[in-house]
């Protein structure tokens, strides 16, 4: 009997570590499945489809909603067959990036005929042939709907590798209110046509001080971790002339070119200290120091909009956004521009029928998911009919910062290298943040070295 | 050796070299089957077999999850492999070691990592040390002093990381308005190159020094008070207490404590990744996050995989090496 149990105790640990190898093998699977109870036949395209959130979020239950639209819409293939969507819920970023990596480590064509990429890695995608130019399967009627900046984020080396349906544009956020009581007019604040220069902020912030109001800038340099840094700033670099890297896909002699690290350079002064000894800059952890009148200017996307609009009524009309500032020397101003970009979703090699799926990608994408997301989420739209029918753009904060996305915006990056660039970029603003006023303090020579580890 | 196998052993020298001549002339034969011989030792094949099975499991799941990855990763560390292109990787030779000399990066991390090691171990082993002597003693409220100092242990890396964040925030944390209250004045903690990795330090043996406190105090209570007492009748007093006979009763435990505490300081990840992101200017970036960010951030699987073998070695060599400073090899 002793023995016995042995055994049957050493069979037991045998069988749960093949268990684990079997639950570790490959990936895990989806969380959760739209269209689950679809599959091909003579009369039927199944269009599967990866998706980064939980069908528990919001995001999700909005994608959720779009793929059983889809699905009611009975939409046919070229060759006449009723293409149904089948959305895979993949919890997380992280979640969807592993299962691609297992996908592709396997080799064994297990990728789903479209999938979710966030917009930086677009580049890498179509670069590893994990997406597929559809430029072919969408109209240019289609195309010309979306804003210019998600159809420049979704093409690489002159292909379309995947369309979005929802943006998140940056700018400046500035308390009316407090500017006015310094002088300041309408007519004077910054526009598109005619933008402030950070001089011009930095003007702002010292009369704010002298006349003892809030009269610090809230930048977020930590906002999304290294992301968040050239998602706000990237606008830096392009005003003052300079770029990322060149057509070599090389940084050195471009991310640390005297145009860039000019660009860089408008945000020194914020970073020195003023008469009492504090920066210019907010460093607190207040989320709502912009909505509280805490600060008098914020760099950030569209979501403190919609926390305005929830929590602080009364400060609706005591804002509004304009375009991020520009480089300034010798009088003359740089570009205005603007940050931007989200996830999208593209189509795979896998796709049986690629024309199928472009069709579900361009319903996916579409105003009306567009919109769908818009009003759950708060995610600006990414077409501009959307922008011209829904009433919230007409006026306000809203209109400014949509005007913002359809005249300047500038997506990040389009480069195979993109993560490195990015992660350099973080680095470069942290160097500001921690080291301005230190009598070692070189930007330049900061950048090269840097550059040095991105063309490694 | 124990007693069965003892037993075990003569029984079957007798059954394979000198069967026993009173037996039935079969018998030793049917016997004889039920051992082997395996480089000059015999072996009971049912034992054996059960010992397989017990082992088995260990195995499995240590070749899948240790040894495969590891060598996988030693071969990546030969090729230009990339996360998404893992079915087209080319054999690039050293290429990749090349470049790790040269990655200022690495050095830096690596420098960040033995100055954590070094730091952070004699503190945390001094920390729950010291914590296991006072509990070992009989003092009020000592359960719950044991499950306060246990608490931080319980807490998820992630969780107390943003607490400290905001309890180190330069502007509103209750540190700096507690420090700007006595006089001495705010300061950057986590955003001062200089002072990042000591408050990392600071953090980290906080958070562990709970658990190497409850192995020391299991390894305390197993001393034998009546070698105490001898001592105390001898004229000694704590601090020679405390050097011959305490720390020479928990060596085992210290070097198990010493050498897990400097496997888990040289793997330090979660608290630069969430806390400073390796920054500022890298003053917190350690090998661990270094090959984490190569590998799955920038996609240079054979580059991360290279700096992971190299650290693996540098790991090990320490980890041995202390091993047989302190005399508790125990592979003699």
């Amino acid at each position: 009997m002793k023995k016995f149990l042995s055994i049957l105790t050493a069979t037991l640990l045998c069988g749960s570590a093949v268990a684990t190898f079997a639950a570790c093998g490959g990936n895990n699977g989806p969380s959760g499945v739209v269209g689950g109870e679809f599959s091909d036949d003579a009369e039927t395209r199944v269009v599967r489809v990866w998706a980064h959130k939980s069908e528990a979020e919001d995001e999700g239950k909005v994608y959720a909603t779009i793929a059983e639209l889809f699905n009611e819409q009975d939409i046919k293939a070229d060759d006449g067959k009723v293409i149904r969507m089948r959305l895979e819920f993949y919890s997380s970023a992280e979640t969807l990036s592993n299962a691609i990596n297992s996908e592709i480590a396997a080799g064994t064509g297990g990728l789903p005929d479209i999938l979710a990429v966030d917009a930086p890695n677009i580049a890498a995608y179509a670069d590893a042939e994990i997406l597929t130019d559809i430029s072919a399967y969408i109209s240019e009627e289609t195309l010309s709907d979306y804003v210019d900046s998600v159809v420049e984020q979704g093409t690489f080396n002159g292909g379309l590798y995947a369309l979005s349906a929802m943006d998140a544009p940056t700018g400046l956020y500035y308390n009316k209110d407090l500017l006015k009581e310094v002088g300041y007019t309408e007519a004077q604040f910054g526009s598109i046509e005619n933008p402030w220069s950070w001089n011009d902020v930095f003007t702002a912030l010292k009369k704010l001080k002298a006349a003892g109001k809030a009269h610090q800038i809230k930048l977020n340099l930590g906002f999304g971790g290294e992301e968040g840094a050239i998602y706000l700033y990237s606008p830096l670099v392009y005003s003052a002339g300079g770029s990322f890297f060149g057509a070599d896909e090389k940084s050195t002699g471009y991310f640390d070119s005297d145009a860039t690290i000019n660009g860089l350079k408008v945000l020194e002064p914020f970073f020195g200290a003023d008469t009492d000894g504090e920066t210019w800059v907010y460093d607190g952890s207040n989320d709502d120091a912009f909505a509280q009148g805490e600060v008098a200017f914020e760099v950030h996307g569209p979501w403190t909009i919609s926390t305005i609009k929830r929590n602080y009524s009364s400060f609706v009309d005591s804002y509004d956004i304009m375009p991020l500032p520009v480089y300034e020397a010798n009088g003359k101003k740089g570009t205005a521009g603007a940050g931007c970009g989200s996830w999208c979703f593209g189509v795979t090699p896998n796709a049986k029928d690629k024309q199928a799926a472009a069709k579900v990608v361009e319903y996916f994408t579409g105003a009306s998911a567009s919109e769908l997301l818009y009003e759950s989420i708060g995610t600006f739209p990414t077409h501009k009919s959307s922008f011209a029918s829904i009433q919230d753009f007409q006026t306000g904060a809203a209109a400014s910062l949509a005007n913002i996305l359809t005249e300047i915006a500038t997506p990040r990056p389009v480069t195979v290298n993109y993560p490195k660039i990015s992660s350099a970029f973080s680095q470069l603003l942290s160097y500001i943040e921690t080291m301005y006023g230190d009598s070692k303090y070189d930007l330049k020579k900061q950048a090269s070295e840097l550059c040095v580890n991105i063309d490694a | 050796m124990g007693n069965t196998e003892m037993e075990n052993q003569e029984i079957q020298d007798k059954q394979l070299g000198e069967a026993p001549a009173d037996g039935p002339e079969e018998k030793p034969a049917k016997v004889r089957k039920a051992y082997f011989k395996l480089f000059g030792r015999s072996y009971n094949i049912a034992e054996t077999k059960v010992g397989i099975a017990f082992f088995l499991p260990a195995l499995i799941l240590g070749s899948l999850f240790v040894i495969a990855p590891m060598v996988i990763s030693l071969g990546y560390a030969f090729t230009d492999a990339n996360l998404l292109k893992l079915n087209n990787v080319h054999f690039v030779g050293f290429k990749q070691f090349e470049l790790l000399f040269k990655d200022r990066v690495v050095w830096t991390a690596f420098g960040n990592s033995l100055e954590f090691v070094v730091k952070v171990v004699p503190l945390q082993l001094c920390a729950s040390l010291g914590l296991a002597l006072i509990l070992n003693t009989k003092i009020r409220g000592n359960t719950f002093f044991r499950w306060a100092f246990f608490v931080p242990v319980m807490l998820s890396l992630a969780v107390t990381s943003f607490l400290w964040m905001n309890l180190l925030n330069e502007h509103d944390g209750l540190i700096n308005t507690i420090l700007e209250a006595i006089g001495i004045g705010r300061q950057k903690f986590l955003k001062d190159p200089h002072q990042a990795l000591d408050v990392i330090v600071f953090i980290s043996a906080w958070q562990g020094a709970g658990y190497q406190m409850l192995i020391f105090l299991s390894a305390l209570k197993n001393i034998p008070g009546d070698i105490y007492e001898a001592a105390t009748l001898d004229g000694a007093n704590k601090v020679q207490t405390f050097w011959y006979i305490t720390l020479p009763s928990i060596k085992e435990t210290f070097s198990f404590v010493l050498v897990t505490m400097l496997i888990g300081a040289f793997r330090l990840i979660t608290q630069p990744m969430i806390m400073t992101k390796g920054g500022p200017i890298n003053s917190t970036m350690t090998m661990s996050y270094y090959i984490y960010k190569q590998g799955l951030e920038y996609r240079d699987v054979g580059f991360s995989s290279a700096i992971a073998f190299f650290y693996t070695i540098v790991m090990a060599t320490v980890a041995l090496t202390i091993r047989k400073l302190l005399g508790t090899d125990n592979t003699k």
